[in-house]
């Protein structure tokens, strides 16, 4: 690993944590996973190829990491969700509060679909993937992935009364 | 698979038959130009088009708002893994970092009985699991449906049944009574029947089960329950751990959680 590698990963921590919460929706979860991502980034540095986008290649760790977690270890004691603490929701005291309010129904509409659709809005629209960068990361072709982001994306615009 | 640019579908002439693939397509800036500009013209003329092009538009613009606004409380830990970024890349300023092997693909097991040697086989059990099933293993008579308050191994619960039959592995959901349920994996038997494996936890009482999908509904065919971070380790049926019952049913890799959605459509 050199120093440019480990400043490109410095600077996407906070898109590595963006994208822990939307999988964990935990955020002390969601920490441990940011930084087993990170061990595994330095660990596997040498087989990420500088002509690809280094996002995809963290994002498809960290899915990784967090599919084979939920199958190997939980964690004893109560899982609080990321929607039953207000504080750990995103803050920006900047937006207006019709904005704020929004971005909250968008939180919430999101939160009642299924992970599957959940986690390809969030790689396409919040993560800004592509659609290829996207199958790579998900590993299924990208007719899949249009199918289902384009159904997700219709079930979202129901939920948020958009016609 | 390919990476070029998606060019859409529709008709070539007459009125253009768009699908939602193609405005989405459109909207996510994944056409290519050319295509793109032809496409911008017919939905110019159909009010139809701009409302169908309008929930894909506006869906990318509202989650885009979630990119921007900051989840509150990482900087802490972000601040104090970039010191340990840095430090790697001088491996004499500070502790190494732990090695990690790297990640296995999505959906492998690792590791089933019969397949690895017998230290793999547990890689993917909690480390207490694998001591405990290694000892002497005691039997104590207390089956997981004595705890779960119903008449027999055969019977499993109304949730749990929905779960087999609907939830996607590596996800938990929540049981009445502050239990849960984590859905583990799905194998083919050797009979080509799909079983599924998950555990339940309530307090610190933990079972993991196996259930495979007969012609009368899901069966369990193993079941232990196991008290978090003690020592006991109780199979509530004849294998002794659950790989060797993953063994016995003759069970392939793990379905991927496409052909995992596709079985349970079946």
């Amino acid at each position: 690993m050199d120093a440019a590698f480990a400043e490109a990963l410095i600077a996407l921590l906070p898109n590595l944590r963006r994208y822990a919460l939307s999988l964990t929706r935990r955020p002390d979860q969601a920490d441990d996973l940011v930084q087993q991502t990170v061990e595994r980034a330095i660990a596997g540095a040498s087989g990420y190829d500088p002509a690809q986008r280094l996002e995809p290649w963290l994002f498809r760790i960290m899915r990784n990491g967090f599919i084979d977690q939920t199958r190997r270890v939980r964690s004893a004691g109560v899982h609080v969700d990321v929607h039953d603490m207000p504080e750990a929701l995103p803050t920006d005291p900047g937006p207006a509060l019709e904005a704020r309010l929004m971005l909250r129904s968008v939180e919430a509409a999101m939160a009642e679909l299924s992970p599957e659709q959940r986690e390809i809005l969030h790689l396409v629209c919040v993560e800004e993937m592509s659609y290829a960068e996207t199958a790579r990361i998900l590993d299924i072709p990208q007719g899949t992935v249009m199918s289902r982001l384009s159904r997700a994306r219709l079930a979202l615009s129901e939920r948020l009364g958009i016609r | 698979m390919s990476d070029g640019t998606y060019t859409g579908k529709g008709g070539k002439d007459g009125p253009m038959q768009i699908d939602d693939e193609t405005l989405m397509a459109l909207a996510d800036g994944e056409l290519d130009p050319a295509r793109a500009e032809d496409l911008r013209r017919a939905i110019a003329a159909d009010p139809g088009l701009q409302a169908r092009l309008h929930r894909f538009e506006e869906t990318r613009r509202l989650l885009g708002g979630l990119r921007t606004a900051a989840p509150a409380g990482g900087s802490l830990a972000e601040n104090a893994l970039a010191a340990t970024i840095r430090a790697a890349v001088r491996p004499d300023a500070g502790a190494a970092p732990p090695v990690q092997v790297p990640p296995p693909a999505a959906g492998v097991r690792l590791g089933a009985a019969g397949q690895h040697p017998p230290t793999s086989a547990n890689l993917n059990r909690r480390p207490w699991m694998a001591a405990a099933a290694s000892a002497a293993i005691v039997a104590l008579g207390l089956g997981w449906w004595e705890w779960a308050g119903t008449p027999g191994p055969q019977s499993l619960s109304a949730a749990e049944l929905a779960a087999l039959d609907g939830l996607p592995s590596g996800q938990v959901r929540p049981l009445d009574g502050g239990a849960e349920l984590a859905m583990i994996a799905s194998f083919r038997a050797a009979d080509g029947g799909l079983c599924r494996e998950y555990e339940t936890a309530r307090g610190a009482e933990r079972r993991t089960v196996l259930a495979c999908r007969e012609a009368g509904g899901w069966a369990q065919r193993f079941a232990a329950v196991s008290q978090d971070g003690g020592q006991e380790y109780r199979p509530a049926s004849g294998a002794a751990t659950i790989d060797a019952a993953i063994a016995a049913i003759g069970a392939g890799a793990p379905l991927t959680p496409e052909d995992e959605a596709a079985a349970l459509r079946e």
